[in-house]
Formats: C-alpha cells, sequence, structure tokens
C-alpha cells in the first residue's frame, strides 16, 4: 500500500527539463517530507502526483493503480496558495459539499468556524481558507495526502499546531503524507524520512 | 522631473464604474419602461389610415406628423420599437446561449468537437455577415421567424470564442483541477464552475449583441428581408420614409431614426459599462 512515482521526467511545454529519472514512494501511515531548491519542480511534482498534470514520461500508482483513474482520487493536494484552489463565487459551503460531507469533529479539530461557511474565499483570511482546503482534502476516500507549502501563510504558532492536528488525523487513518517544504526544522520535526529533490533536476540544462 | 499622477485606487475605480452602470442601466430602463407603457396606452386604431390626415407635419395632434397613407407616425414609431426591442431580447439570448454552449463544449471536449466548432467559427466570421444573414433569414423565409434565425445564426462566433479561450484557460485552473480529483465529471464542472465564470461574459454579450440585433432587425427590414409592409417596425418606416425627405417630408424618416439611435446607444453604453466593470481586476468573489 504505497503512492509510487517510477522514473517521472517532466518537461515544460516549449520549455526547459524540469526533472528526469525521479522515484518516490511514500508509504500509507507515512509522513515523508521533499525539499529542494526554488524551481526545481516542488510543486509540479506534487500536481503530477496528485493526478492534476501528467508527467512526460514515468507513472504514479496508488495502491497499484493509476493516479488519474476515474472517480474521486486517493491522493489529495494542498497548495500553497489556498485562493486559488476555490471557485471564487462558491460559499465555503459548496466547496467543501463538492469533495465530501464534512465530519463536525474534523472541522473542529481543524478550527473551522460555523459562521464562515456562508462565506466565500474573499471573505476569509488566506489561513482560514487553508483549514477549508485541508478539510475537503481529508474527505473518506483520501489515502494519501500532499501538503505543498500548506502552512506558508500561517505565524509559527499556528503553523505548529494544524501540522500535529494533521499529524495526528493521518496516524489515525493511515493516511500517507507528503510535506513539500524549505523549512527544514519544520521537516526535520515532523516527518519519518526526508527526501531531496535530485541535484541533477535543478541542474539539467534546456 | 516630473512624476506620473498616481492611479486611483482600486475600489474608488469600481466604485466609480459601478455608478455608470447603474446610471446606464437606469436610463435603459426607464427607456424600456417608458416604450412599454406607452405601447400599451396607445390607441391602435391611430395604426389606421385617414385620408383626412396625410403627410402631416408634427404638431399637437401627431407629435411625429404622419405618413403618406395619414396614420400617426409617434403610435407607428412606438409599437415599432416594442417590436424591434421583443426582437432585440430574443434574438440576442438565442444567440448567447449558441455562443456559451459551443464556446464551453469547444474548450472543455476539446480534440474533434473543438476542431469542428473552430472550423465552424472561422467558416462564420469569413462570410460577410449582412450577406449571410440576408441569406439566412431568406431561406427560411423571412418574416419575425427569418430576423430572429438569421441574425442568431451569423452573431455567435465572437462571443463563442470569447467564451472558448476563457474556458481554456479556466480548465486547467487549480479549483477545477481540484474538482476533477474530487470525482466530479465534466458536465458538473461546465456546469457549476465553468458556466458562473463566463455568465459575466455572456452578459455583456447578451447586451453588446442588443443593439446590434435591433440596427440588422431594421437593416434586414429596410432591405426587405424582414417584417412585412403593413408591420410598423423601425426598418419599415425608415424604409417608407427615405423617398419622402427630398421632397421636404423629413419627419417621416427622422423621428423613427432618431428613436432607434437613442435605443441603440443607452443599450450600447449599458454594454461598455458592464464590460468594464466585469474586466476590472479584482473581480473573482
Amino acid at each position: 500500500m504505497s503512492l509510487r512515482a517510477t522514473d517521472l521526467a517532466y518537461r515544460v511545454p516549449g520549455g526547459h527539463q524540469l526533472f528526469t529519472g525521479l522515484d518516490l514512494r511514500v508509504e500509507a501511515g507515512q509522513v515523508v517530507g521533499l525539499t529542494g531548491e526554488s524551481g526545481c519542480g516542488k510543486s509540479t511534482l506534487a500536481r503530477i502526483l496528485a493526478g492534476h498534470l501528467p508527467p512526460t514520461t514515468g507513472t504514479v500508482l496508488t495502491d497499484g493503480y493509476p493516479v488519474n483513474a476515474p472517480g474521486p482520487r486517493p491522493v489529495q493536494l494542498v497548495q500553497q496558495h489556498p485562493e486559488k484552489a476555490v471557485n471564487p463565487r462558491w460559499t465555503m459551503r459548496s466547496v467543501v459539499a463538492e469533495a465530501h460531507d464534512p465530519d463536525p469533529a474534523l472541522c473542529e479539530r481543524l478550527g473551522i468556524r460555523a459562521e464562515w461557511y456562508g462565506r466565500r474565499p474573499a471573505e476569509l483570511s488566506g489561513g482560514e481558507l487553508q483549514r477549508f482546503c485541508l478539510l475537503r482534502a481529508l474527505g473518506p476516500r483520501t489515502r494519501y495526502l500532499i501538503a505543498d507549502e500548506m502552512t506558508a501563510m500561517f505565524d509559527t504558532l499556528t503553523q505548529a499546531e494544524l501540522f500535529a492536528v494533521v499529524r495526528d488525523i493521518v496516524t489515525e487513518r493511515s493516511i500517507g503524507l507528503l510535506v513539500i517544504s524549505h523549512d527544514i526544522p519544520l521537516l526535520d520535526r515532523l516527518c519519518d524520512e526526508i527526501v531531496a529533490m535530485p541535484e541533477q533536476a535543478s541542474a539539467v540544462s534546456p | 522631473m516630473s512624476h506620473p499622477s498616481p492611479a486611483p485606487p482600486r475600489t474608488t475605480r469600481r466604485r466609480s464604474a459601478s455608478v455608470d452602470l447603474a446610471i446606464a442601466a437606469a436610463c435603459v430602463g426607464a427607456l424600456l419602461l417608458a416604450i412599454v407603457v406607452t405601447a400599451w396606452l396607445l390607441d391602435e386604431s391611430s395604426l389606421r389610415s385617414h385620408a383626412g390626415a396625410r403627410l402631416m407635419p408634427p404638431g399637437p395632434d401627431h407629435l411625429f406628423g404622419t405618413d403618406w397613407l395619414g396614420r400617426d407616425l409617434f403610435t407607428r414609431t412606438i409599437m415599432g420599437l416594442r417590436l424591434s426591442l421583443t426582437v432585440g431580447v430574443v434574438t440576442a439570448l438565442l444567440s448567447v446561449a449558441v455562443a456559451t454552449v459551443l464556446g464551453i463544449a469547444a474548450a472543455l471536449l476539446g480534440g474533434w468537437v473543438d476542431a469542428v466548432i473552430s472550423w465552424l467559427i472561422d467558416l462564420s466570421i469569413g462570410i460577410p455577415h449582412l450577406v449571410f444573414m440576408v441569406l439566412v433569414a431568406f431561406s427560411v423565409g423571412g418574416g419575425i421567424k427569418g430576423i430572429v434565425i438569421g441574425i442568431s445564426l451569423t452573431h455567435w462566433m465572437s462571443l463563442a470564442r470569447l467564451i472558448r479561450a476563457d474556458v481554456l484557460h479556466l480548465r486547467h485552473s487549480d479549483f477545477v483541477l481540484a474538482s476533477r480529483g474530487f470525482g466530479r465529471s465534466e458536465w458538473f464542472i461546465a456546469r457549476r464552475h465553468l458556466f458562473g465564470q463566463v455568465l459575466p461574459q455572456a452578459l455583456v454579450g447578451f447586451v453588446l449583441m442588443f443593439p446590434h440585433v435591433v440596427l440588422h432587425e431594421a437593416a434586414l427590414t429596410f432591405l426587405g428581408f424582414g417584417f412585412s409592409p403593413q408591420t410598423p417596425a423601425i426598418g419599415i418606416l425608415l424604409h417608407e420614409g427615405m423617398p419622402h425627405i427630398s421632397s421636404g417630408m423629413w419627419w417621416m424618416a427622422l423621428f423613427p431614426g432618431l428613436c432607434l439611435l437613442l435605443v441603440v446607444l443607452a443599450f450600447a453604453r449599458l454594454g461598455d459599462r458592464l464590460r468594464v466593470l466585469t474586466s476590472s481586476p479584482g473581480q473573482g468573489g
């Protein structure tokens, strides 16, 4: 039971090669950290792992099945910019309902207040919006969660609190968690294993 | 060394655009109300000919004068405007609906569907549209059906192209990709995500299309492919009035023409204000 990427390569359409020959494995219930310098393709890799973007070559399998098989995907992505990840014209109630019917206990653990449900994304702060994105991503079918600079808009204390909650949830539900961050101390505290994007990733010439 | 004056803050610009839009909408609303109420209050018997009141200039009894059969031109102009408004709304709605459905379908389904719709857009834009419109109107038998179908089928392409471009951009946006990740179908995405996003564009298209339709309805009727001669349509009034201008009966074409211009300008202004507001930065939300 794992999220497994094999021999992944991605070339920006009409542009340069971002990475080649990349292998990555996240076991169910494991917390893996991914770091690397800016522009090396961490966010692109996250999108490929979540099935949002096809790789140029290579495969991504979740528990042996292709990641972009029809139906709700077992891999969910929480991105750096929550305001782009939700329909700006919808209320938060619709945003969450699109994914699943949320468990009130989970909402409470994530610090989501009832009065926020009637608001639209522009009426919430980045941090509040990110909690909704996290709630939406933690549906009953989620087996793997990718957190791409998820807490960039939180202060250190809130960041620590939120990751503690997420860590507890993924442990309880045996969800594999891939944390992408530049914050090495955070990854050290949180992860069972830390992986760096390969040297060649940023060094590959056009 | 001179410095460029700072641009007004975004909120001020949006407020100013909103006020402009409210004024334009109020003008259009007042104009529509005036036309509909006046047409309802008018005595339709004044549409009949009166041999004793032929070619009378504007005066207290006949505000816009009378025509060569003694019919009151004010009544005919108001009736013509009401007819033009009805045709304008129906045709613009039909045209915008075709553009929206085809634009979304082309961008979302891609492949051969996109190729066929894009080819159709290029082909239709390539034909001179007045000729195309006359051919379509003539082939379906003219009249109101000819006008509605003729104008609708020749005026969906530009908006469809705009909507296609919008959807092509939106289909790769993070919230659409996330929706697919939650197992939502393309139909759900088109209906719930994309339609709402392109609706302002479609609304602007509708309002801008409206005066265009009214002008084309008048043109088609003027050329003899629209309404029958006894219908009090603006195109018919202009067609009948034009030959009399050179013989001193200026009122026969002037008043219907001015009223048409007023309606067209009011709608064009409203559409323009709406376009400015919906395309201003930070529109989302």
